[in-house]
């Protein structure tokens, strides 16, 4: 709790007024009382206030927050919806305020609400924003600034609402979310509708294992194309599972033509992720940082990426990218899920093939073998992935049951 | 405008309104100049500065007056100096009132009453005043007596009306700010709790520091309450 500028103001102005005036140049009680007043019942103003807010806490307001669309590319535009609902029966003024993270602008409308809000009332303002740059964005979490009836007196309360954006290099398609046939072209081998696939993972696994059955092709389909097209009963499946996308040490660093790695990689983890998972799957980002983890859960609910409570899953598919750099972080990681079922999957990032130019064979080599002898330590399933293989290793890992 | 809204006006100004009658009451002879330019301030900040007002009733005389005093004729332009300066702190709190920030109103009304008192200490030195009194008294009469330590005098009927009236405008300033932030305020008694109290934590301090005589705080505890039954009759019937 702590006073407003408009109070703090008040005081200086009439405690300066006091000591130059009142003790300085006259000596009239008017003078002298007059700031002594003020700043008096500004006091007594301000414990009522307090007292009115003291009893405040999260759970004194309901919040809420959509983002549409949250799965888009740059310079698209997303609409910001903010709900906040008072369940008190005071009322009160209030301030909202959204912060955008970096690569976020405001396009049309305020991100703050300024405000009394009666007793059991709600409040529902937009936004829109702009998005300039790919990656992982968050609107939030809100800030919620109670104040008094003059506002002399002001409350921050904590809210971890906030919406989570997601924005591509490239504008891409829609995703459908019910799974549709896949087309076989021999003309165009392996293009399916999902722009992020390409070449489609058990479309290449059939061609080369030579399995495709006579039984799984689609017969009245490729009459139609008058045999031009074969067309097989198979379906770009999806998995409606529980991930998480770790993202270790080693990754958060420039190189040219790719830019900062660790952006790189979340961006093609999530487009990866948004093409395999289900409806209803659950995605949590992990972020090692320095050894305090942070969390985030995203949820795929009618195909796009929600925020979701702050709760770690006990079972599902950890996909971890890291350089292991910080020889902590493997036993921090089984620790962390000794009590959970999951599968777990390390993929070693090597970016000799990436930096060969601007970095010494030594170094390169050096950087191998510590990578190799790290691989040969942990026990159960770890790759080392090369940078530019990095979208082909991380499909089989999100394919493989 | 409100009724309340009014009186609350009316209490606010009376202390200057109070000054300027008291000055040109101990006017031996009419300044007509002197009027002119206090009416010509005021009349600019109430049309919230209208460019005709100040062309015509501002610009124009002082040019004249100007010219005159140029010319070897000083008087007109001392007596408009004069009505600019008894018109100021009116100026100041007239001009602070529609200010969106509560701070900027406490603190004009605090440099009003400053200059307010110091005109009332100017009309206070001499037994009759002339304009050019006004600004001997103000310019050097009163910072001298500052500088050296000296009473400034002010008769004590007009002090204790003064002061009386002063207290009653502090109140109202503090109304108008509340009102300001709470149109509505008070919509109960509780809300004026920490007011009435703080009224009389002063009260007892200028009991205490023998800054007013015993009879006057009763006048000034009436007025209080005078003033909080006319603002809950007015909520009443409004």
């Amino acid at each position: 709790m702590k006073l407003t500028q408009r109070a703090a103001r008040t005081y200086q102005y009439s405690a300066i007024f006091f000591a130059i005036v009142s003790l300085m140049l006259f000596n009239h009680p008017t003078i002298f009382l007059a700031p002594v007043f003020i700043i008096l019942t500004l006091t007594l103003y301000i414990v009522k206030g307090v007292q009115k807010l003291k009893k405040l806490n999260e759970e004194s307001f309901e919040v809420s927050m959509s983002i549409k669309p949250n799965i888009l590319s740059i310079n698209d535009k997303s609409r910001v919806r903010i709900h906040l609902e008072s369940k008190l029966n005071d009322r009160l003024k209030i301030e909202v305020h959204a912060p955008l993270s970096e690569g976020l602008r405001i396009d049309s409308g305020e991100t703050s609400w300024i405000g009394r809000l009666d007793r059991r009332d709600s409040i529902v303002f937009e936004f829109t924003v702009k998005v300039e740059k790919a990656g992982l964005l968050r609107v939030g979490p809100l800030q919620i600034v109670a104040k008094d009836d003059l506002e002399l007196v002001c409350r921050e309360i904590d809210s971890r609402i906030s919406g989570i954006m997601y924005s591509f290099e490239e504008p891409v398609r829609a995703r459908g979310i019910v799974a549709s046939q896949v087309p076989v072209g021999f003309n165009y081998p392996g293009y399916i509708l999902h722009p992020f696939i390409g070449v489609h993972e058990e479309y290449r696994e059939s061609i080369q294992s030579d399995s495709l059955s006579l039984r799984s092709i689609d017969w009245r389909r490729t009459a139609r194309t008058e045999g031009e097209e074969v067309y097989i009963k198979e379906y770009s499946r999806r998995r409606a599972s529980d991930l998480i996308f770790g993202f270790g040490t080693g990754l958060d660093l420039d190189i040219p033509s790719f830019g900062n790695v660790l952006n790189w990689i979340t961006q093609i983890s999530i487009s990866h992720a948004l093409h395999y998972l289900r409806e209803g799957s659950r995605v949590w980002i992990l972020n090692y940082n320095n050894g305090k983890p942070v969390f985030i859960q995203l949820k795929l609910s009618y195909g796009e990426l929600v925020s979701g409570k702050d709760s770690i899953p006990s079972g599902g598919i950890l996909i971890y990218l890291s350089r292991l750099l910080d020889r902590e972080e493997l036993n921090f990681l089984e620790k962390y899920f000794e009590n959970t079922r999951f599968k777990f999957n390390l993929l070693l990032i090597d970016l000799s093939d990436v930096v060969s130019r601007i970095v010494e064979e030594k170094i390169i080599n050096h950087e191998c073998e510590r990578l190799r002898n790290v691989a040969s330590k942990i026990q159960g399933s770890v790759e080392i992935v090369k940078l530019r293989d990095f979208s082909i290793s991380l499909k089989r890992s999100l394919a493989s049951k | 405008m409100r009724p309340s809204d009014i009186l609350l006006g009316l209490l606010l100004l009376s202390p200057y309104l109070f000054t300027v009658y008291y000055i040109l009451s101990k006017f031996t002879q009419i300044d007509y100049f002197t009027m002119f330019s206090f009416i010509s301030l005021v009349t600019l900040v109430l049309s919230r500065y209208s460019s005709a007002i100040l062309l015509s009733l501002m610009l124009v005389p002082s040019l004249i007056c100007f010219g005159l005093f140029v010319m070897g004729i000083p008087y007109p332009l001392i007596g408009l100096a004069a009505g600019y300066i008894m018109s100021f702190p009116l100026y100041i709190i007239l001009g602070a009132f529609h200010e969106k920030k509560i701070e900027n109103i406490i603190i004009s009304y605090l440099l009003s009453l400053t200059l307010n008192i110091s005109i009332l200490y100017a009309s206070g030195q001499t037994t009759s005043l002339t304009s050019p009194d006004i600004i001997i008294n103000l310019m050097v009469r009163i910072p001298r007596t500052i500088v050296g330590g000296g009473q400034l005098y002010i008769p004590p009927l007009v002090n204790d009306v003064f002061t009386i009236l002063t207290a009653t405008s502090g109140i109202a300033l503090l109304f108008i700010v509340i009102r300001r932030q709470e149109p509505e305020f008070p919509r109960s008694s509780r809300e004026l709790l920490p007011l009435i109290l703080s009224a009389i934590i002063i009260l007892l301090i200028a009991v205490i520091s023998r800054v007013w005589m015993y009879s006057y705080i009763v006048i000034a505890s009436s007025m209080l309450l005078l003033l909080i039954c006319v603002s809950a009759i007015l909520k009443i019937v409004t």
